[in-house]
């Protein structure tokens, strides 16, 4: 499972930061298309 | 929300339990991000969790059965000279730690208790709308509602150590040896979600979508 990479818990945080910011919605993974929808309907 | 809008993302870099914020189209989340194994969800000194317990009516013969449990040493106050382990005191005292369960896992406060140990905290605002479990490439999240949901759900689950609902509670550190390193740790509270990523594909097989 790659949920626990190696990485802190501040590197994550970068992490997700980074793949998210200036995307499209259409182009992101698709777990995160399923959470936007929550969030934003 | 289009296909073709645009996300904006970045980190909170102050300790609230948002830590990373998603702006579209102006509405900004709060996201709490979390990773490995027996989270903690919140730290807070004893004091000010004692205060939020009394602003939200837990009588003052369970916190201070709480106190006792938290410093393990006689006392309310930590100035007891025998400390013991948390193992040896469940021996010594499960019927004590039975009661403030019972008082603790009472339908009327577990929105309090969610709240301020998972979505808000005592140092924010706003509630965090979600909490993702995991790295970027595979992770699953459970949205805000999904919290206090699970957390009702699991409110007469039998548990033997201090806990409320699916979160336990204790002592950042016993610090049995009194080392002057580890001290400040007994006067932390410190609350766990132990099964996090477990009760969130609970949520995610069982309950989303089929309320």
């Amino acid at each position: 499972m790659v949920f626990n990479k190696d990485i802190t818990g501040y590197e994550n945080e970068e992490e997700f930061a980074f793949y998210l910011n200036g995307k499209q919605v259409g182009r992101v993974y698709p777990n995160f298309l399923d959470l936007l929808y929550k969030l934003y309907g | 929300m289009d296909f073709n809008d645009y996300i904006e993302c970045w980190v909170n870099k102050s300790k609230r339990k948002a830590d990373i914020y998603i702006k579209i189209n102006g509405y900004v989340r709060g996201i709490s991000i979390k990773k490995g194994i027996k989270n903690s969800v919140h730290v807070e000194s004893v004091n000010t969790l004692i205060t939020f317990f009394r602003e939200i009516g837990i009588e003052e013969e369970i916190i201070r059965k709480f106190l006792y449990y938290q410093y393990a040493d006689g006392t309310i106050n930590g100035i007891g000279k025998k400390r013991i382990s948390s193992s040896a005191y469940r021996e010594a005292h499960q019927n004590e730690i039975d009661e403030i369960n019972k008082v603790f896992n009472d339908e009327k406060y577990i929105n309090s208790f969610v709240n301020h140990f998972v979505l808000q905290g005592n140092k924010s605002l706003y509630e965090v709308d979600a909490i993702i479990y995991g790295v970027v490439e595979d992770f699953v999240w459970i949205a805000k509602e999904e919290v206090y949901f699970i957390m009702q759900k699991h409110l007469k689950d039998e548990v033997a150590s201090l806990h409320i609902s699916l979160l336990t509670l204790q002592p950042m550190a016993r610090n049995l040896n009194f080392n002057p390193k580890y001290e400040f740790g007994r006067n932390q509270v410190q609350v766990k979600w132990y099964a996090l990523p477990d009760n969130i594909i609970e949520v995610m097989a069982f309950y989303r979508n089929r309320k």
